[in-house]
C-alpha cells in the first residue's frame, strides 16, 4: 500500500513539472495575446491581423487607400484562373474541398493521424491535383502554387482561424514548431521570437515588429515596391536568412510545424488573405 | 597555282605555330602550377565536414556556407592562404552554429 502510494505520488509530481515545463497551446496563445494586450491596450484584439500597421495610423490608412484598388490584382485573377481550370478528368480543385473552397483555410495546418503529419493548405491543394492525375505544385514556386494560394484563400476571407491541437501526435508537432519559433539561429543570433515576442512594437530597420497573434491570417502577401507575391513560408524562409540563418525547405516538416504552431497563436482572429505588406 | 601554293604553306605552318606554343604553354602551366598544401587540404577537409554536420543538424548559418563556398573556390585556383582563411571561417561558423541548436530557447513564458 505504502509503495503505491509512493509511486502515485512521484507520477504525480512527474506530471506537475513536466506540465509547468510545457504550456498548453491554449495557455501560450492567451499569454501571446495578454502580453500584446498589457503593452497596447489601444490596440484592438481583431486589429492584430494588421500586424506592424497597427502600430502606425499613418502606415495604416496608405494601406487601406491601396487595398482599394491593389495594383497586384491582375495578379491574384492569374491565381483565380488557376484554380477554375478544370483537371483533365472535368474536375476542378472546388470540387476537393467543402463549400467548393470557400471558408476552408482558417482550419489549416491541421495534424493528420493518418498520415502522422501536419498537412498544410498547400499540400491539401496538391493532394487535389494528384487525386486528379496532375503533377503536385512545387510549393516555393510563386508563378504557381503561390498564385493558386493567392486565390484560393481569399474564399475564406472573413473565416476565422481555427487551428485545433487533439492528440499526441498533434501535440508532438505542434511543440515542434514552438521549438523552433523559440530557437535562436543564424550568425545574427536571435529566434523568431526575438523580434514578435520580446520585441513587438518596436522599430527595427525603420519598421515596426509586429505582434505574434494575427501574423499568419493575411497570407500570401504582396510585398514591397513591386509587389513580389510572398506565401508565408516564403517569408519564413526570408526571415531566417535575414538573421544569417540557411533556410529550411519550404514546404518541408519543419516549415510545416512552424506553420502549425504559429497559425493556432492566431486562432479567433478573421483571414484576409493576398494583401499588401511592406 | 602559286597561290595556292603559298596558302597550303602558310596553313601548315600556322598550325605548326600554334601546335608549338599549345605544347609549350601546357608545359610551363603543369610545371609552374603550385600544388594544395596539405595543410590547406586538411583545413578545407574539416571545413567541409563541419558544414556537413551543421546542415544535417539543422544548424547551418549562411555565413559558414558562403565561407565555405569561398574555400573550395580558392582551392580550385592552388590559393592555399585563401582556402586556410576561408575553411578557419566555415569551420569556426558552422561550429558555432551547431552550439546554438543546443542553446537555451528564448522568452519561451
Amino acid at each position: 500500500m505504502k509503495q503505491t502510494t509512493w509511486m502515485l505520488t512521484c507520477l504525480g509530481m512527474l506530471a506537475f513539472s513536466a506540465d509547468a515545463l510545457s504550456l498548453s497551446p491554449e495557455q501560450e496563445r492567451l499569454n501571446r495575446v495578454q502580453a500584446v494586450q498589457q503593452k497596447y491596450p489601444d490596440i484592438k484584439f481583431e486589429d492584430y491581423v494588421y500586424g506592424a500597421l497597427a502600430f502606425s495610423p499613418d502606415a495604416k490608412a496608405q494601406y487601406e487607400n491601396m487595398m482599394a484598388f491593389p495594383p497586384f490584382e491582375s495578379e491574384i485573377d492569374k491565381g483565380r484562373q488557376l484554380w477554375e481550370t478544370p483537371f483533365n478528368n472535368g474536375k476542378r480543385y472546388a470540387d476537393c474541398f467543402p463549400g467548393g473552397g470557400r471558408n476552408v483555410a482558417g482550419n489549416y495546418p491541421y495534424y493528420d493521424e493518418t498520415m502522422k503529419k501536419v498537412v498544410t493548405f498547400e499540400m491539401a491543394l496538391n493532394q487535389c491535383r494528384a487525386n486528379n492525375g496532375a503533377a503536385p505544385y512545387k510549393q516555393a514556386d510563386m508563378n504557381t502554387m503561390g498564385l493558386l494560394t493567392a486565390y484560393a484563400r481569399t474564399l475564406s476571407d472573413g473565416m476565422l482561424m481555427n487551428i485545433k491541437v487533439k492528440g499526441s501526435g498533434a501535440l508532438a508537432a505542434f511543440e515542434s514548431g514552438r521549438h523552433f519559433f523559440y530557437q535562436r539561429r543564424g550568425q545574427l543570433n536571435f529566434s523568431c521570437a526575438s523580434c514578435h515576442v520580446d520585441h513587438v512594437g518596436e522599430i527595427l530597420r525603420t519598421e515596426y515588429l509586429s505582434m505574434l497573434p494575427g501574423q499568419t491570417t493575411h497570407w500570401p502577401a504582396f510585398r514591397g515596391g513591386d509587389y513580389a507575391l510572398f506565401t508565408l513560408q516564403r517569408r519564413y524562409s526570408a526571415c531566417n536568412q535575414l538573421v544569417r540563418a540557411v533556410p529550411m525547405e519550404i514546404g518541408g516538416e519543419e516549415y510545416n510545424n512552424l506553420e502549425y504552431f504559429h497559425s493556432y497563436l492566431s486562432n479567433g482572429l478573421p483571414l484576409k488573405s493576398s494583401v499588401f505588406r511592406k | 597555282m602559286n597561290s595556292c601554293r603559298i596558302a597550303i604553306c602558310l596553313l601548315v605552318g600556322s598550325g605548326l605555330v600554334m601546335g608549338a606554343a599549345g605544347h609549350g604553354a601546357r608545359a610551363a602551366e603543369s610545371g609552374s602550377k603550385p600544388v594544395l598544401s596539405t595543410e590547406a587540404t586538411e583545413a578545407l577537409a574539416r571545413a567541409e565536414s563541419g558544414v556537413a554536420l551543421a546542415t544535417a543538424k539543422k544548424a547551418l548559418w549562411t555565413t559558414a556556407a558562403s565561407a565555405l563556398a569561398q574555400a573550395q573556390e580558392a582551392a580550385k585556383h592552388q590559393d592555399n592562404a585563401a582556402v586556410m582563411k576561408y575553411a578557419a571561417v566555415a569551420a569556426e561558423q558552422a561550429s558555432l552554429g551547431m552550439a546554438q541548436a543546443d542553446g537555451p530557447l528564448t522568452s519561451q513564458h
